[in-house]
């Protein structure tokens, strides 16, 4: 069952963050088809559990996200993200394209690792930039990198997030 | 899905990342600080403006009216709770709006109701 979203409280700190919470094993793509950014997008979204109408009220938020600038922070990773009235609660999704794929990155490389992060406007436990953060802190690390590069499974995925947040 | 109330939708989580990336703000700061560049907020106005042409005047009223007071006009409703006053919602509106055919408000704030 959904769990609901209530008011925030304070900020967390991204070292406390446990990643693989928020990340379903159904949430896990080792293989993206997509090869354009607005597949990607879709590709991502359809990780979630979400009904038709949400999945395209939650495409457009996240091309809106887009449109003001690309959340490709380089060295190969994506943390595509939003905030909508349609999520119950904080979630994410990871794919992976083994060949990366053209994602207008600050730093112009493919990107390979794509982490979607999703969030009601206010949530119970205020996570939603701590889990950002995390996930950056978690990528930056080439070692992370390449062991998310070479993951069998959604649960080595989930083991290297859950680990190394 | 009542067509007007997924522009409602949309133009509330427009209307949030507005503010959200809105000069000075603790959010922009934030996510720039992360690596997002943020660099073409005017988009979001645009697309603001674009969702608000399509919707009733009347509608826009009630949505700016609602917005201005509590910073948010759309409420989730989970298990017959909506989650802007955490009250249980009255039978007869919980059973006849769970597929959000129609435009239900808060019985209580006046939100815009959204059946999750």
């Amino acid at each position: 069952m959904r769990q609901p979203a209530v008011p925030a409280t304070k900020a967390v700190e991204p070292s406390t963050v446990r990643l693989a919470e928020f990340l379903s094993p159904h949430s896990v793509s080792l293989s993206l088809k997509a090869t354009e950014k607005p597949e990607i997008l879709e590709e991502l979204v359809s990780l979630l559990p979400l009904s038709d109408v949400d999945r395209r009220i939650a495409l457009g938020i996240l091309g809106q996200r887009e449109a003001v600038g690309s959340t490709g922070i380089g060295m190969g990773v994506a943390i595509p993200h939003c905030r909508s009235a349609i999520f119950a609660n904080l979630q994410i999704a990871f794919a992976r394209s083994p060949r990366g794929i053209a994602y207008q990155a600050i730093d112009r490389k493919r990107v390979q690792l794509f982490f979607l992060v999703v969030s009601p406007p206010i949530e119970v436990t205020n996570q939603y930039h701590a889990v950002l953060a995390a996930i950056v802190n978690v990528t930056k690390d080439a070692h992370n990198r390449k062991r998310l590069l070479e993951a069998e499974s959604a649960v080595e995925v989930r083991s290297i997030l859950g680990g190394a947040a | 899905m009542n067509r007007d109330l997924e522009l409602i939708i949309r133009l509330n989580d427009l209307e949030l990342l507005y503010r959200e990336f809105a000069d000075g703000s603790t959010s922009a700061a934030t996510e720039e600080s992360l690596g997002f560049p943020l660099a073409k907020r005017e988009k979001v106005s645009i697309a603001r403006a674009e969702i608000r042409a399509q919707l009733s005047r009347r509608l826009l009223s009630r949505f700016d009216t609602i917005f201005h007071k509590y910073h948010k006009a759309v409420a989730p409703v989970l298990n017959g709770v909506a989650y802007c006053c955490y009250e249980k919602l009255p039978i007869n509106l919980y059973a006849s709006s769970t597929t959000n055919d129609e435009i239900t408000s808060c019985p209580y704030c006046g939100k815009f109701l959204y059946f999750l």
